[in-house]
């Protein structure tokens, strides 16, 4: 539909949560959602770890020393968890699992899209993959000839375009409630909390899953960055200033007692 | 060398109110164009009999709240329907479309709403937004259109349209 300002929205239920696409109105913008929910279906069928054939599901197949090709969006996605793993010192694993003990360095990339895994992994993508898929919705958006618009999927969001917006986080003890963080412009945000008590953050440091009631927000120039950033910031909320400034992006960090009014 | 987004941080003691957080995306005629372009509806809403809403939830393993289905057939392309899914702490009306074998053609949200107090569960609550069209939107403050934060997961969706496929084979195929 058309909205007062001037933006047609459409949403679909696609990784699990609900992904949101915006475009400022212009002719022939049901091609344009067309082309963004299929990039955003085509991440899913990748990387979801529960499509049976996904790259995911056969990397955590693989026997130790196998070797598993994949797709050139996955590997790419490995490519930056893996510069992610390194940055952070570890703190952002994808492949840490409260049970097994794997990590991203069990996991080695050769060129033509080539992953050896040296252990058996349990990898989850979810962490990054979201994000990730909204660049590429952002991109197919943009080669289809959009000019302004904004992809949201469940609470990772990319602005692309001219315009400047308000952005609100959710409140990490009280979800129904909007945080006013600032105005960006062709900006990613992305925000990791409990919120709805199904955290699955593992601490790479212990093995466990994370108990934490804050919340971190990263605002970074690309989603994939943005969502996977958050993972490390929660984990080490001492060290998120300087490890966003490390990828050119901003943290920003709440308490569950940050005042509700 | 890397690209800083453009971000002007606000004060962050600026909350938004705490009422529910709402999208109207689509009308059912814009949502019937969105699946089925160009194609013609023709109203075949339908009751489903005790039997039947049993057969469906064995079938789907999902609960039939309603027995009530809002139905078009799409003569040679399949079948277009409106159904409501209600969590915790929301209330989505939806579209699917399905081509005549009964395949899943399009999925399109037509409204979402959430809401963190007990009104979800409440029928009086729900009743307001039936029949609403994007044309008489309950809107929210525009401003809000970029919220950062885990939402709910698509759980109940993906339930609904699993109770929809199984209502399609028990009610819909033979018709």
């Amino acid at each position: 539909m058309k909205s007062h300002s001037g933006h047609a929205r459409r949403a679909r239920p696609a990784l699990g949560t609900l992904v949101e696409v915006r475009v400022r109105a212009a002719a022939g913008s049901a091609d344009l959602f067309e082309r963004a929910f299929e990039a955003v279906d085509r991440v899913h069928r990748l990387m979801s770890r529960h499509e049976r054939e996904s790259d995911v599901a056969r990397i955590n197949r693989a026997a130790p020393g196998a070797k598993v090709e994949v797709d050139a969006w996955t590997w790419e996605v490995l490519d930056r968890a893996k510069e992610l793993h390194a940055a952070t010192g570890g703190l952002f694993d994808c492949a840490a699992a409260t049970s097994g003990g794997g990590s991203l360095s069990d996991l080695c990339l050769v060129a033509g899209n080539g992953v050896f895994v040296g252990r058996r992994l349990a990898l989850t993508l979810d962490g990054i993959a979201k994000g990730y898929a909204v660049d590429r919705a952002v991109d197919a958006l943009r080669a289809a000839g959009a000019e302004a618009g904004a992809v949201n999927a469940g609470g990772d969001l990319r602005l692309f375009g001219d315009e400047l917006q308000t952005i609100h986080v959710r409140h990490p003890a009280s979800p129904g409630r909007l945080i006013c963080v600032g105005a960006a412009r062709e900006a990613a945000v992305a925000t990791s909390g409990r919120y709805f008590s199904n955290s699955t953050l593992v601490d790479p440091r212990t093995g466990r899953a994370a108990i934490t009631d804050w919340s971190a927000t990263v605002v970074a120039a690309d989603c994939a960055t943005a969502d996977a950033l958050t993972k490390p910031c929660l984990l080490h909320p001492a060290g998120a200033k300087r490890l966003a400034t490390a990828f050119a992006a901003e943290a920003i960090l709440f308490s569950p007692q940050h005042p509700r009014y | 060398m890397q690209r800083w987004p453009t971000f002007i941080a606000a004060p962050l003691a600026v909350l938004a109110p705490a009422s529910a957080l709402a999208s109207v995306y689509l009308s059912v005629e814009q949502a019937q164009q969105a699946i089925f372009p160009g194609a013609t509806f023709v109203p075949a809403s339908l009751t489903l009999t005790d039997e039947q809403a049993g057969a469906v939830a064995r079938r789907s393993g999902v609960r039939v709240r309603v027995r009530e289905q809002a139905v078009w057939r799409v003569p040679g392309a399949g079948w277009f329907i409106v159904d409501q899914v209600v969590g915790k702490h929301e209330f989505i009306t939806y579209a699917l479309g399905l081509d005549p074998s009964g395949a899943v053609r399009g999925i399109e949200i037509m409204e979402y709403r959430e809401s963190y107090g007990h009104e979800v569960r409440n029928a009086a609550w729900r009743q307001q937004f039936l029949g609403k069209s994007a044309a008489d939107p309950l809107r929210l403050d525009e401003d809000i259109r970029n919220i950062s934060g885990a939402t709910l997961s698509c759980r109940h969706v993906t339930d609904g349209v699993k109770r929809l496929l199984a209502l399609h084979e028990i009610a819909l195929r033979a018709r």
